[in-house]
């Protein structure tokens, strides 16, 4: 897994576009959702989440969804690769709280911003409260 | 009694990089005292100041979550599942 901020990460735009559309059905609410990847490593399905706060400014997701979801991703002989939610009135960029509450260090937390154009995605590790941007590079087709 | 306890990815480099493994207890809090006394640096991450699990800490036996049984008292039986999950939480 890559482990320097200045290697780029590459994303499928269909998956971006899936994050997006997903932030948009929320919006003003924050959305948070999952992202797993395949045997190689490599990130292949945007899973949406419930954000059981449904606040603008907080999310939580839905502990029995994060249990299955976590379970059926396993079974599928694939792994947990990120965690995003969105910023519907701030920046693209994780807060104070984020960094708080960033449990898996290990995991790239993306962060999307709807309401800019184009709609913003940006990511990160958190590790140890300190934050690290990658370059996020979209590639075409899944 | 053995269970078998599923450990998440930030905890597994306390717990020697297992995911899961197999521990003793009759109790959710017997498997997590267990669990610490193998692995002390996971007390920390898991367990508040007062000896409490920590909010974000999730706790599933089988398909169901401690809270909407006994807690840390829910009592296990042999071939039982437990999963530790951390919470994902954030905000703007």
């Amino acid at each position: 897994m890559t482990n320097e901020p200045s290697t780029p990460v590459f994303f499928s735009r269909a998956l971006y576009q899936s994050i997006v559309d997903h932030a948009r059905s929320v919006h003003p609410e924050e959305c948070c959702g999952l992202v797993a990847a395949d045997q190689k490593g490599s990130p292949v399905r945007v899973i949406p989440m419930t954000n059981i706060l449904h606040s603008p400014v907080r999310y939580q997701m839905d502990p029995k969804e994060q249990f299955s979801v976590g379970k059926a991703i396993r079974l599928e002989g694939m792994s947990l690769w990120g965690i995003y939610h969105s910023h519907p009135l701030s920046e693209a960029y994780p807060s104070v709280v984020d960094i708080n509450l960033a449990y898996y260090p290990d995991l790239f937390y993306l962060l999307a911003s709807p309401v800019t154009t184009p709609p913003a995605l940006r990511i990160f590790r958190i590790q140890n409260g300190k934050v690290s941007e990658f370059p996020l590079i979209l590639k075409e087709g899944d | 009694m053995s269970v078998l306890v599923r450990i998440p990815t930030p905890l597994r480099p306390l717990a020697g990089g297992q995911s899961e493994l197999s521990e003793e207890g009759t109790s959710v809090r017997e498997i997590l005292d267990n669990l610490i006394r193998r692995f002390p640096a996971m007390k920390e991450r898991m367990m508040d100041e007062s000896g409490e699990l920590r909010r974000f800490i999730n706790i599933y036996v089988n398909e169901e979550d401690i809270r909407f049984r006994e807690g840390v008292s829910t009592p296990l039986s042999s071939g039982d599942e437990v999963s530790i999950i951390p919470a994902i939480a954030g905000g703007a």
